[in-house]
C-alpha cells in the first residue's frame, strides 16, 4: 500500500515536471502549428547561460535571473524574425525540420559554453521533506508542481483573457483572415515565440534545481515533452496538464510494477505505447481539437 | 530574386565541390627533419557528451604525457601528434569518427568505453588498425585481437565491489546478510556491469542477498522512482555503473529523502571527483568510490610523476577549474601515453616501423608495462588477461562542509572471488 | 550534339521516359561505370563513406515514398532499420541462413512490422501519425535490445559478412559493389513505383486523401501498402547497414537519426526520387564538410579548446540547413530543375 500511495505522489510530482516541458511545446503550436522541436536545447541553452552568468560573472542569482529572461525575450525574437517567418506558407515538415537544425546549432552554443561539463545551479527553491510513515513529500518537486500550476493557469488565462491571446486564437485559426481584421500576424507570432523563450527559461531553471544539466536535457525534453502533448492533445493546455500527469503515474507504476518483469528499462517505453493505445481510440488526442472532414 | 538564386545556387556548387577539393589537397605535411618520424596518435571519446568528464581529463593526460615523452627526449627521433574525434556518447558517431581518424592518417586509435571500440573492432581488424581501450567486453577480445585494453572486462569490476562488500560486512554484529543490487544505463557497460554482479551475487546466496538491477535509459534525470524502489528493497549497498552526474543526480534524490542505503560507483572509471564536488557538493557525502589508485597525496613515485607532468603542461588555474589533480581519467590517460610509449620504443628497438599499426599490434601482444605506482604493476597479453587485479576502496566524507575522499580499505584483490 | 534551344519532348513515350534522351542515357551509363571503378583508386576512407552514403540513400528513398509521395509523416525509419538490421544478425547468426537470403527477408519482416506501426495511419493524421511512427522509433529499440537471448540486447551482435566463393563483404571495397548495385536497383524501383498506378494513388492519398476515396483508392490498402514499401526499403538499407559495419548495436538506431532522414527528404525536394538521393547526399557530406571545416576552425581558434571541434560541426551543419531552408524550402531538386530549364531554354530566358 506504501508503495502504490509513494508511486502516485512520485507520478504526480515528476508528471508535473513534464507536464512544465510540454507547456513550451503547446504554446507555440497552438499559435503557429509549429511543433518545435528545438525547445528541449533552449532548456538547456538557458539553465546554461543562468549558471555561467552565476558561477563565471559571479552575478546574484536574481539578477541572472533576469538577465537570462531578457536574454531570452530577444532569442525569441530573433528566432521568430529570421527563421519561422521565412517559411510562412511552407509545408509544416520544413518547419519541424528549421526548428531541429536550430537546436543542433542551440547545443553548438551550449558545448561553446559549458565546454562539456556540468552545471549545477545553487538550490533556489524550499528544500525538506515532509513525512507520512514510509511515505514522504519533497518540498522541491511540491514547489514545482505549484509552481507549474500557476504557469499553466496564467497561460490559460491569457488565452481565454487577454487581447493578444485572443489575437494568438485568431492567427492560428486563419492568417489572412486575422491579418484583413486588422491584426498583425508578424507581431503575433513573434510574441508568441517571446513567450516560448520565456517558458523555456522558467523550465529550465526549475529543471536544474532538481538535477544537474548537462547535455542530455535536451533529449530528455523532446522525450518527455512529445508524448504528452500528443496524449493531451497538441492545441490544448489542460491536455498538456493532464498528459503530463498521465505520464508520469504510467512511468512510475510501469517501472514500479512492470520492470521486475521485463528486465527493466520500461519506463523509457511507457509513455509511447501509452501513447499509441490512446491515439487508436482516440485519433486527435485526449483534449484534441477533433477536425471534422466530410465527403 | 535572380541573383538571389543564382548566389545560392553558387554557394551550393561550391559546398559539393569542396569534398572533391579535400580530397585532392595533401594535408599540408609540418615536414618533420629526415630522421624524425611521426606518430598520430587518434582519439576517439566523448568530448562534450555524458561522460565527457572522463574524456575531457583522459585526453587532457594523454596529450601531456606524449609532449613529456617529447620534451624529456624519452624516444630520440620521434614526435607525437594527436588528432581527436568527439563521439558525444552517441554510438551512431563513432564509424564516422573511425573514417575520420583514418583519413587523418593515425597510426593507432585510443578510446575508452567498449560500445566504442565494439563499433569499430570489425573496421579496425579489416583495416589491421592498433586500438586500445580502456575497458573491455567479451565480444570485444575474440580473436583476431586488435583492440588492447587498461582493464579486465567490466563483469569482473562490479562483482569485485560486492567482494569488497562481503570481506567488510559484520555478519555477526547484524545478524544478517548485506542487501545488495545495482543501478545501471541501459547501455552496453551497464549491462555487462549487471552480468558481472549478478552472477557473482548469485554464486554466493548465503552471503549476498541480490534484489537485481535497476536499469534506467542513458540520460535519464529523474531518479525519484529508482530511489524509491532500492530502498523499498531494504538496500545496504548499491552499486551505480552510471557517470558521476547521474550518479550525482541519484546522491541528492536519496540524501533529500533520507534514505539509508549507500551508493557506490566508479569501478575503475568514472571518477570526476571536481565534478561531482562542485555540481553534487554536500548531496555526495557518504558516497563511496572505488579506485585503482589513489589521489595524488600518496606520495608514491608514479603519483609524484602525474603531479609533475600535470602541473607542468597545465596552468594553475586550468588544474584548479578543471580539476585534473582529482580526477583518474587523467591518470588513465597518462597510462594510455605510457602504452603509446611501450609499443613504440619497443617498434624501434625491434628495427621495426613505428608508424605501421600492424607491428605496433605485435609489440601490444607482448605489453608488459610497469606504470611507476600508477597503478601496480600490470601485465597482459592480451585484455584477457585481469588487468589491474588490485583495488582501493574511498569513501567521501564531509570536511568542514568540503567533501573529501577518505581510503577505506587498502588494495584488495579483484580475481579472489575467481576460483 | 546541337542542343536546340527549348529542345521539347515530341511522343509521350519520350516524355514519359526516365532518360528523356540519348545524351542522359551516355551520360548516366558513362557515370556509373566511372564509378565502378572507384575501388581500384579509392582509399578504405572515401569507400566506406560511400558505402554509408548508399546505406542512407536506400532507406531515404523509402521515406522518400512515404512521406514524399504518400505524405504519411513517419519519424521512425532508423528504428526500421534497426530491425533489418537485426534480421540479418539473427536468422545468419542463431538460424545459420545465409547472408544473401537475408537479404529479401530482412526486408519483407521490416515491412510487415513497419505496416504494424502504420496502421494508425487510416484514423491518425499529420502530427499525431509522426508521433505514432515516433512511438516505433522507441519501442523497437527498446524491444531490441531487451530480446537478450536472441540479439544480445545492449552488447550487441557480430554480423557474419556476405560471402560468394572468395569475395567477401568484408573488405569496403567488395562492399562498395554490392551498395552501388544495390542502390542502383532501389533508385530503379523506387522511380518505377512512383510511375505506376500505385505511385499516382500515393500522391492523390498525399494530396487530398478524401478526395483520393471518393475517386475509388482504398486508402487502408494503399497506406499501408506505402508502409510497407517504405519500411522494405528500410529493412534493405538495415541489411546494407548490417554488412557496413558488421557490428550492431540497439543504440546506433537513434530518433536523430531518424530526423535527419525526413531532413533529407525536405532539403532534397519532396516526392521526388532524384531529389530524395540529392538530399541524401547533400546531408551526408555536408555533416562530413562540417567536421572537417570544424577540425579547421577549432585550430583557429585554440582558446576555446577540444570542444570547439563538436561545436562548430554542428553549429555549421545547422546553420547551413537553416540557410538552405529559408532560401529553397522546396529543396535541392527543384533548384536542379530550375538549372535544368534555364540550361535547356538557353540563351533565352523564356
Amino acid at each position: 500500500m506504501d508503495k502504490i500511495i509513494s508511486l502516485i505522489i512520485l507520478g504526480v510530482m515528476v508528471g508535473g515536471i513534464y507536464s512544465l516541458i510540454a507547456l513550451g511545446f503547446v504554446f507555440i503550436y497552438k499559435s503557429s502549428k509549429i511543433l518545435n522541436l528545438a525547445h528541449g536545447q533552449f532548456l538547456m541553452f538557458f539553465a546554461y547561460v543562468t549558471y555561467t552568468l552565476i558561477s563565471q560573472a559571479h552575478l546574484p542569482f536574481v539578477a541572472a535571473v533576469i538577465i537570462v529572461l531578457v536574454l531570452s525575450a530577444l532569442v525569441g525574437v530573433f528566432v521568430e524574425r529570421f527563421t519561422i517567418r521565412p517559411l510562412m506558407g511552407q509545408s509544416i515538415l520544413a518547419t519541424i525540420i528549421m526548428t531541429f537544425a536550430l537546436g543542433f546549432i542551440v547545443e553548438g552554443i551550449v558545448i561553446l559554453i559549458s565546454k562539456g561539463y556540468y552545471a549545477s545551479l545553487p538550490a533556489f527553491l524550499p528544500t525538506g521533506m515532509w513525512k507520512l510513515g514510509a511515505i514522504n513529500i519533497s518540498h522541491q518537486y511540491l514547489a514545482i508542481l505549484v509552481l507549474t500550476l500557476l504557469l499553466f493557469a496564467a497561460c490559460m488565462w491569457f488565452y481565454q483573457g487577454s487581447r493578444a491571446g485572443l489575437a494568438m486564437r485568431a492567427v492560428a485559426e486563419d492568417h489572412i483572415t486575422t491579418a484583413s481584421t486588422g491584426i498583425s500576424v508578424a507581431q503575433t507570432f513573434r510574441l508568441s515565440w517571446v513567450i516560448a523563450c520565456l517558458l523555456a527559461v522558467i523550465s529550465g531553471l526549475l529543471l536544474s534545481s532538481l538535477y544537474d544539466v548537462h547535455i542530455d536535457l535536451a533529449g530528455y525534453g523532446i522525450a518527455k515533452g512529445l508524448p504528452v502533448i500528443l496524449l493531451g492533445g497538441l492545441e490544448s493546455m489542460g491536455g498538456a496538464l493532464v498528459g503530463g500527469l498521465i505520464v508520469g503515474l504510467a512511468e512510475m507504476f510501469g517501472a514500479g510494477y512492470i520492470d521486475p518483469l521485463v528486465g527493466g528499462g520500461f519506463r523509457e517505453v511507457v509513455p509511447f505505447i501509452l501513447m499509441v493505445l490512446i491515439l487508436m481510440v482516440k485519433p486527435y488526442g485526449i483534449f484534441g481539437l477533433v477536425k471534422i472532414e466530410r465527403v | 530574386m535572380k541573383n538571389r538564386i543564382k548566389l545560392v545556387g553558387l554557394v551550393l556548387v561550391c559546398l559539393l565541390v569542396l569534398p572533391l577539393l579535400l580530397a585532392c589537397a595533401k594535408a599540408p605535411s609540418a615536414t618533420p627533419a629526415a630522421t624524425e618520424k611521426v606518430i598520430t596518435v587518434g582519439y576517439l571519446n566523448d568530448l562534450s557528451g555524458a561522460i565527457s568528464c572522463c574524456g575531457i581529463a583522459d585526453q587532457v593526460g594523454l596529450k601531456n604525457y606524449l609532449q613529456y615523452i617529447q620534451d624529456e627526449k624519452r624516444i630520440p627521433g620521434v614526435k607525437f601528434d594527436v588528432v581527436s574525434w568527439d563521439d558525444r556518447y552517441d554510438v551512431s558517431r563513432v564509424a564516422a569518427g573511425y573514417r575520420y581518424l583514418l583519413d587523418k592518417g593515425v597510426n593507432l586509435i585510443v578510446t575508452m568505453a567498449v560500445h566504442q571500440s565494439e563499433t569499430m573492432r570489425p573496421m579496425a581488424v579489416a583495416d589491421k588498425m592498433l586500438i586500445l581501450g580502456y575497458n573491455t567486453s567479451e565480444l570485444n577480445i575474440a580473436d583476431p585481437i586488435w583492440c588492447f585494453t587498461q582493464q579486465p572486462l567490466t563483469e569482473n569490476a562490479n562483482a569485485s565491489f560486492f567482494n569488497w562488500v562481503t570481506q567488510n560486512w559484520d555478519y555477526q554484529k547484524t545478524g544478517r546478510k548485506p542487501v545488495v543490487a545495482e543501478i545501471n544505463w541501459d547501455n552496453s557497460m551497464g549491462k555487462a556491469g549487471a552480468k558481472g554482479a549478478e552472477a557473482y551475487c548469485k554464486s554466493l546466496p548465503d552471503k549476498l542477498d541480490w534484489k537485481g538491477t535497476i536499469v534506467v535509459p542513458p540520460g535519464t534525470m529523474d531518479f525519484s522512482q529508482p530511489a524509491l524502489q532500492l530502498n523499498q528493497w531494504g538496500c545496504d549497498y548499491v552499486f551505480s555503473t552510471m557517470v558521476n552526474g547521474p550518479t550525482t543526480n541519484l546522491m541528492k534524490e536519496k540524501n533529500a529523502r533520507g534514505y539509508k542505503f549507500q551508493v557506490c560507483t566508479g569501478g575503475w572509471g568514472f571518477v570526476c571527483f571536481k565534478q561531482s564536488k562542485d555540481v553534487g557538493g554536500k548531496d555526495i557525502d557518504g558516497l563511496y568510490w572505488i579506485s585503482a589508485e589513489g589521489w595524488h597525496t600518496d606520495g608514491t613515485a608514479g603519483l609524484k610523476l602525474a603531479d609533475t607532468i600535470c602541473r607542468r603542461y597545465n596552468s594553475a588555474s586550468d588544474i584548479e577549474k578543471l580539476g585534473y589533480l582529482e580526477n583518474i581519467c587523467y591518470n588513465f590517460g597518462l597510462v594510455f601515453g605510457m602504452e603509446v610509449e611501450f609499443l613504440v620504443k619497443g617498434a624501434i628497438s625491434a628495427g621495426l616501423d613505428p608508424t605501421n599499426s600492424e607491428v605496433l599490434r605485435g609489440q601490444a601482444t607482448k605489453m608488459k608495462i610497469d606504470p611507476q605506482g600508477l597503478y601496480p604493476p600490470m601485465t597482459w597479453s592480451n585484455a584477457k588477461g585481469s588487468g589491474v587485479d588490485k583495488l582501493r576502496m574511498y569513501q567521501i566524507k564531509l570536511v568542514n562542509g568540503v567533501p573529501e575522499p577518505a581510503l577505506i580499505t587498502d588494495w584488495f584483490d579483484v580475481t579472489k572471488y575467481k576460483k | 550534339m546541337a542542343m536546340i534551344p527549348g529542345d521539347f519532348s515530341q511522343s509521350y513515350e519520350r516524355d514519359i521516359a526516365i532518360f528523356r534522351t540519348k545524351t542522359q542515357w551516355v551520360v548516366m551509363v558513362i557515370g556509373l561505370a566511372i564509378m565502378l571503378t572507384f575501388p581500384l583508386f579509392m582509399s578504405n576512407y572515401w569507400l566506406s563513406l560511400f558505402n554509408f552514403i548508399f546505406v542512407t540513400v536506400i532507406a531515404v528513398l523509402g521515406l522518400h515514398l512515404v512521406t514524399g509521395l504518400c505524405g504519411q509523416i513517419s519519424l521512425g525509419q532508423s528504428a526500421l532499420m534497426c530491425v533489418g538490421a537485426y534480421t540479418v544478425g539473427v536468422l545468419s547468426v542463431k538460424f545459420g541462413i545465409s547472408v544473401w537470403a537475408c537479404l529479401p527477408l530482412a526486408g519483407l519482416v521490416t515491412g510487415l512490422i513497419g505496416m504494424i506501426f502504420g496502421a494508425p495511419a487510416l484514423r491518425v493524421k499529420e502530427f499525431y501519425l509522426a508521433m505514432s511512427t515516433l512511438a516505433a522509433q522507441f519501442i523497437i529499440v527498446w524491444v531490441v535490445s531487451h530480446l537478450e537471448e536472441w540479439t544480445g540486447g545492449q552488447l550487441g551482435m557480430y554480423v557474419p559478412p556476405a560471402t560468394i566463393g572468395g569475395f567477401s563483404s568484408a573488405s569496403p571495397s567488395n562492399l562498395f559493389y554490392i551498395g552501388f548495385i544495390l542502390t542502383i536497383v532501389m533508385i530503379a524501383v523506387a522511380k518505377n513505383i512512383q510511375r505506376t498506378r500505385v505511385g499516382r494513388a500515393f500522391i492523390a492519398i498525399r494530396d487530398n486523401d478524401i478526395a483520393a476515396e471518393v475517386m475509388g483508392i482504398n486508402l487502408f490498402r494503399y497506406k499501408l501498402l506505402a508502409f510497407f514499401i517504405g519500411c522494405f526499403f528500410a529493412g534493405i538499407a538495415g541489411w546494407m547497414w548490417a554488412m557496413y559495419l558488421q557490428n550492431i548495436n540497439p543504440s546506433q538506431f537513434t530518433l536523430k537519426e531518424s530526423l535527419w532522414m525526413l531532413g533529407m527528404v525536405i532539403v532534397g525536394g519532396m516526392g521526388s526520387t532524384t531529389g530524395a538521393v540529392m538530399g541524401a547526399v547533400f546531408v551526408r557530406g555536408l555533416d562530413m564538410i562540417a567536421d572537417y571545416a570544424s577540425a579547421w576552425a577549432g585550430t583557429v581558434f585554440p582558446t576555446i579548446g577540444e570542444q570547439a571541434f563538436t561545436a562548430f560541426s554542428l553549429i555549421i551543419f545547422g546553420l547551413v540547413i537553416v540557410i538552405f531552408l529559408i532560401y529553397e524550402p522546396r529543396g535541392l531538386y527543384h533548384r536542379w530543375e530550375l538549372f535544368k530549364a534555364s540550361y535547356r531554354l538557353h540563351p533565352y530566358a523564356y
